[in-house]
């Protein structure tokens, strides 16, 4: 009851001072659960993309001698079954097909039996490129192997020698074919084999006679509602595989379950390791930013708090009395700041991620802890320690001392400062930062061809130790220098007691030093973040132009010429600036067989994006001019090089496929230099080499990819799907892939721009923030000398001199420092993280109009706030003046 | 003689409740009046609005023996607070020498009427020490010295010896006395110890915000006295 009476006495008496803490509060919690809704959102927009990627969840294939009207009734009896359809598959001897150029024959190939609707229940299986979509359908590759277009006829062997001859419907691509002919049953680790290079789908009632006698595998599709899987890609993954583990168990080995699903869903649920990662980097400084504003709200009445504690210590409250007091007061607060922070949170969420549903228990429940935390830390903290002291000391007699205008100043530094904490912390942060680089700054670790992901988090030590050490030594040097330079500071103007005013900020040095590293954290924070965000944005963004190709790439089926011209019509398109050809051939390198792009070194640049980092040891302008500069040359990748025991001159014999018969024949290179990334390229080994040299050498000019720079990049590919249309070309640009294009985090190009918006808003909020509670906090620690000097008859800018000096010294202090602290922390994230960019970065963007508008709006509002506090703090109410 | 200080139908609320009740009262060269009164009978708030620090809401406050000037008149008119009330990161000649400077006076000027007054409190080794390194009675002395070293017309004391024992006390109502009669100004001094007043020549008291009794003047001639008009 007294609890209550007292908080309503507060509330009545100081409602403004308990809204601004409710409300500091509140940002914390807003922020804590846009955040968490972020990871809610991210995780299961991770489970729907990964769900969504997989064409087949399920290929249930009957084991020998297996019952299949049993597995049939085991299957329909599975939750949530969306499609299912039978497929057999058939292995024959060769395809081959006649023409005025003479008899082409292939390996072994597949022939695959389709039901009537396959396509339609399964759309991601199978890509139509020319002619039918329904009827005998060749894959792509085949089609060129076998120089064959649709209403050209084909001819399958049969194991007895039989022979069926066929008529090709049409054309396609398989883009799922490694799972779709995957060796069912075999063990994880067996790794991926390749796909079969002939491939021929015909109708499920043409099948038999297709394939005469040749041994069939009979295969169930499955598809799900994969909007019945749990959110969380971990959550579904289990739910998957339990689903898995129930159906083995009621078939009891009739088949063997080829879980698609489940693998795609186990990749997510290690790609939300990295994003939980990404938003742990980008939203924890921010709540600690948050935590450090509440701190400082809280802290301005921080004096008068001390003073009630010292009265009702006095008046013989017990301590638990006392607390009980601030606790009541704390909750007041807490559930003021629930109220306001949740819908913020909700309103946050929904700017950042327009698709994001809204916060659930999850997100509540971690906004309300972190708010929880920070106010009992803030508020009870202080009062706990206040009781303990004054209990340790005897009772509150003598404690009551109001016979100076200001508290004691403090003269000496923190204890932390005085036994060299923050040399030793930025000793022990070089020391961890020097081991990581020596690993290779190793923080996720994802071995090549090993499933399981992990993160070293010892390895983000560095960056963690090197915070608060920086932390000190900014009070230490802000500190250090207005002892010994405060005349600079304290300029003399008429009637402004310069030398009283240098000697007032010495000898608060330690107060405005505390202020300066408050605003230095709060601006190396929000700026950190935004270098951090700006050098991933960056680099995702180069992953996508890098994925795609150039700002729009037209890719041609390998069985289809582009029709003449295409380049001029390119080049005509609206928006184009310049288009590229690229050659993409496959050559042997040893055993491996590799992609080889064909390109023009000298002109390439005009539409492909190039970066130092791709040419390890070089630059990318060297590296192509080597390439220029020998006709015969070729850059290989690090593996490669590796590998084989390669070095620049080498010559290297490569077997090459041929124009005319598609046959690989060995052609002779020699090693210029490494590349390990390049547009359209696999992300391991490919070859580059000069497209004239691949010509002469191959018999064939023909061309696969055009790159084209583009300043319209939707324009350009939209006029150009619609010039292109039929003949089989895929138009992709840089903007629609960057919703798609997942980055290494895991996160979509989307959503990072989401949580990127939410980090640096909140960092610019607190920041400025930050800096006007400072300076409220330091004119409100002062109001009673504010309000002596102006009974001293100083005037408004006399005691508004007084303040301003400090808030220079604090601003300068707080804009230096905070450059110095965001410099060194962007520069080791940059680096320890460089695994978790894709490509690494040679070094960390600048986002350089949010740096100068943060620190433009920290000066602004703090230079703004100045003549507003001192007006403020010196008006002297008659309790103000009797105080006196 | 000319009136210093006036005051005329002065009235000062604080919430509803009136502080100071019509009070009407003019102070004169020569003055020495101790102002008697309970605590929060409104000595403080008299003192305060005499010194132009408070706004009255009703009534006026006159200073017509001083200078139009607001600035000069801040010179000419000195409060001691009840609390020492000095800046905590200042030294004692700092917080003396503060009023000075700014009031525009050279560094020279201010610090050596700043060490003079820190002399005539006693207090002269004292000048570099901080507030928080002095006893309460030598804070309370270096805001007397403070008060005095613009030597100014009219001392207005807010039980300035509230925290003293009583050898102290008796010691800066002298220096407050001699400063009076050297510069022929007035003293007005709030009190609610009736041996400080009794030390006085004259008396005022308030009750509940209103000038109830005065005595006459016991050292001072008539004309000299605080005359009070109910």
């Amino acid at each position: 009851m007294r609890t209550l009476r007292w908080t309503l006495g507060l509330l009545r008496r100081g409602p403004l001072v308990l809204l601004g803490i409710a409300l500091s509060l509140a940002v914390t919690v807003g922020f804590v659960g846009a955040l968490s809704a972020f990871v809610t959102h991210s995780r299961a927009d991770l489970t729907v993309r990964a769900a969504a990627q997989v064409p087949v969840d399920w290929q249930v294939q009957l084991t020998a001698g297996a019952d299949p009207d049993a597995v049939a009734a085991a299957v329909a009896s599975l939750p949530d079954l969306r499609a299912r359809a039978r497929v057999d598959i058939a292995t024959v001897p060769a395809l081959s097909s006649t023409s005025v150029a003479g008899t082409r024959t292939t390996g072994a190939a597949r022939v695959l039996s389709l039901p009537p609707g396959y396509a339609g229940q399964f759309p991601g299986e199978i890509r139509p490129l020319v002619g039918a979509t329904t009827g005998v359908l060749l894959a792509q590759q085949t089609a060129a192997n076998l120089a064959v277009a649709p209403g050209d006829s084909f001819t399958v062997a049969r194991p007895d020698g039989t022979r069926s001859r066929l008529r090709v419907d049409g054309v396609v691509e398989l883009p799922a074919a490694d799972a779709l002919f995957q060796v069912v049953g075999a063990p994880a680790t067996a790794g991926a084999t390749a796909p079969p290079d002939n491939v021929v789908l015909v109708p499920a009632d043409r099948f038999p006679t297709v394939v005469g006698g040749a041994p069939v595998v009979r295969q169930v599709h499955l598809g799900f509602d994969h909007s019945r899987l749990p959110a969380d890609p971990g959550a579904a993954a289990a739910l998957v595989a339990r689903r898995n583990n129930n159906l083995q168990v009621a078939v009891a080995g009739g088949a063997l379950v080829g879980d698609n699903l489940h693998a795609a869903l186990a990749g997510a649920r290690e790609d939300a390791l990295y994003s939980l990662l990404l938003v742990l980097l980008l939203g924890a400084p921010a709540v600690l930013l948050a935590a450090v504003v509440s701190g400082l709200v809280v802290a301005l009445r921080g004096d008068r708090r001390r003073r009630e504690v010292a009265l009702l210590r006095l008046r013989g409250a017990p301590s638990g009395a006392v607390l009980r007091l601030a606790t009541g007061e704390t909750v007041v607060t807490l559930l003021l700041a629930v109220a306001l922070g949740l819908p913020l949170a909700e309103m946050s969420a929904r700017w950042a991620l327009p698709g994001a549903a809204g916060l659930d228990r999850v997100a509540v429940a971690l906004a309300v802890s972190a708010g929880l935390v920070i106010a009992a830390v803030t508020q009870l903290g202080p009062v706990l320690r206040t009781t303990l002291r004054r209990a340790g000391t005897g009772g509150a007699a003598g404690s009551v001392r109001t016979d100076t205008a200001a508290a004691t100043v403090a003269t000496r530094h923190p204890w932390p400062l005085r036994v060299g904490l923050d040399l030793v912390l930025l000793a022990a942060a070089g020391l961890t930062f020097w081991l990581t680089s020596r690993g290779g700054y190793q923080v996720v670790l994802a071995s090549e061809g090993v499933a399981k992901t992990s993160v070293n988090y010892a390895a983000l030590l560095g960056p963690a130790l090197a915070w608060p050490g920086l932390t000190l030594l900014t009070w230490r040097a802000v500190a250090a220098v207005l002892n010994r330079r405060t005349g600079a500071l304290s300029r003399e103007a008429s009637h402004s007691a310069p030398e009283l005013r240098a000697a007032s900020l010495r000898r608060r040095r330690h107060v405005v030093a505390r202020g300066a590293t408050g605003l230095a954290v709060a601006l190396a924070l929000a700026g950190s973040t935004a270098v951090f965000t700006a050098t991933y944005n960056s680099q995702a963004s180069l992953d996508v132009a890098l994925t795609v190709g150039s700002d729009v790439a037209v890719t041609a089926p390998v069985s289809v010429a582009l029709p003449a011209g295409t380049e001029q019509a390119l080049s005509a398109a609206p928006g184009a600036r310049a288009v590229e050809a690229v050659q993409h051939r496959f050559a042997y390198v040893g055993p491996d067989l590799q992609d080889v792009y064909g390109i023009n070194p000298a002109t390439i640049g005009r539409a492909a994006p190039l970066l130092d980092s791709f040419t390890p040891g070089s630059t990318i302008r060297a590296a192509l001019g080597a390439l220029a500069a020998r006709p015969d040359g070729v850059l290989l990748s690090a593996e490669t090089l590796h590998d084989y025991q390669l070095h620049p001159g080498d010559l290297v014999r490569l077997r090459l496929q041929t124009g005319q018969d598609r046959q690989y024949r060995p052609v002779d290179f020699h090693v210029v230099g490494l590349v390990t990334e390049f547009p359209t390229a696999p992300k391991d080994s490919f070859v580059v080499a000069n497209a004239s040299y691949l010509t002469a050498r191959t018999g064939s000019a023909a061309v696969s990819t055009y790159l084209v720079s583009s300043a319209d990049p939707t324009r350009t590919a939209g006029a150009l799907r619609a010039r292109l249309l039929g003949t089989g070309a895929q138009v992709n640009d840089v903007v629609s892939a960057r919703s798609t294009v997942t980055t290494v985090s895991g996160l979509a190009a989307a959503d990072l721009a989401g949580l990127s918006r939410l980090a640096l808003a909140y960092g610019l909020a607190l920041a400025v923030a930050c800096s006007g509670l400072a300076l409220l906090l330091g004119a409100a620690q002062r109001r009673r000398a504010l309000v002596l000097l102006g009974a001293l008859g100083a005037t408004s800018r006399q005691r508004g001199s007084f303040l301003a000096s400090e808030a220079w010294a604090l601003l300068v202090g707080g804009v230096l420092a905070g450059g110095v602290i965001a410099s060194v922390v962007s520069y080791l994230l940059v680096k320890v993280l460089t695994g978790i960019f894709d490509p690494p970065p040679t070094g960390p963007a600048l986002p350089t109009a949010y740096l100068v508008g943060l620190v433009l709006s920290v000066v602004v509002s703090t230079l703004a706030a100045v003549p507003l506090i001192s007006r403020l703090a010196a008006r002297a109410g008659p309790a103000e003046l009797r105080a006196l | 003689m000319t009136a210093l200080v006036e005051a005329r139908g002065l009235g000062v609320t604080f919430g509803r409740s009136w502080v100071l009740d019509s009070v009407d009262l003019t102070v004169r060269h020569g003055d020495q009046v101790a102002l008697l009164g309970r605590s929060g009978s409104g000595k403080s708030t008299l003192l305060l609005a005499l010194a132009g620090l408070l706004p009255a809401q009703r009534g006026a406050v006159s200073w017509p023996g001083l200078s139009a000037d607001p600035v000069a008149r801040r010179a000419q008119l000195a409060m001691v607070f009840q609390a020492p009330s000095l800046l905590a990161e200042l030294t004692a000649e700092q917080n003396v020498a503060l009023p000075l400077r700014l009031r525009g006076q050279t560094q020279a000027s201010a610090y050596s009427a700043a060490r003079r007054a820190l002399l005539d409190v006693g207090l002269a080794d004292a000048s570099g020490a901080l507030p928080d390194e002095l006893s309460g009675g030598q804070q309370q002395r270096v805001a007397l010295a403070r008060a005095l070293a613009g030597r100014p017309l009219v001392v207005l004391a807010d039980e300035p010896t509230g925290a003293l024992d009583r050898a102290s006390g008796q010691h800066v109502l002298a220096v407050l006395r001699e400063h009076v009669l050297a510069v022929g100004g007035a003293l007005l001094l709030a009190t609610h110890d009736p041996e400080l007043a009794e030390a006085l020549p004259g008396r005022l008291e308030l009750r509940d915000g209103r000038l109830v009794a005065t005595s006459v003047p016991v050292a001072l001639a008539p004309a000299t006295a605080g005359t009070v008009r109910r």
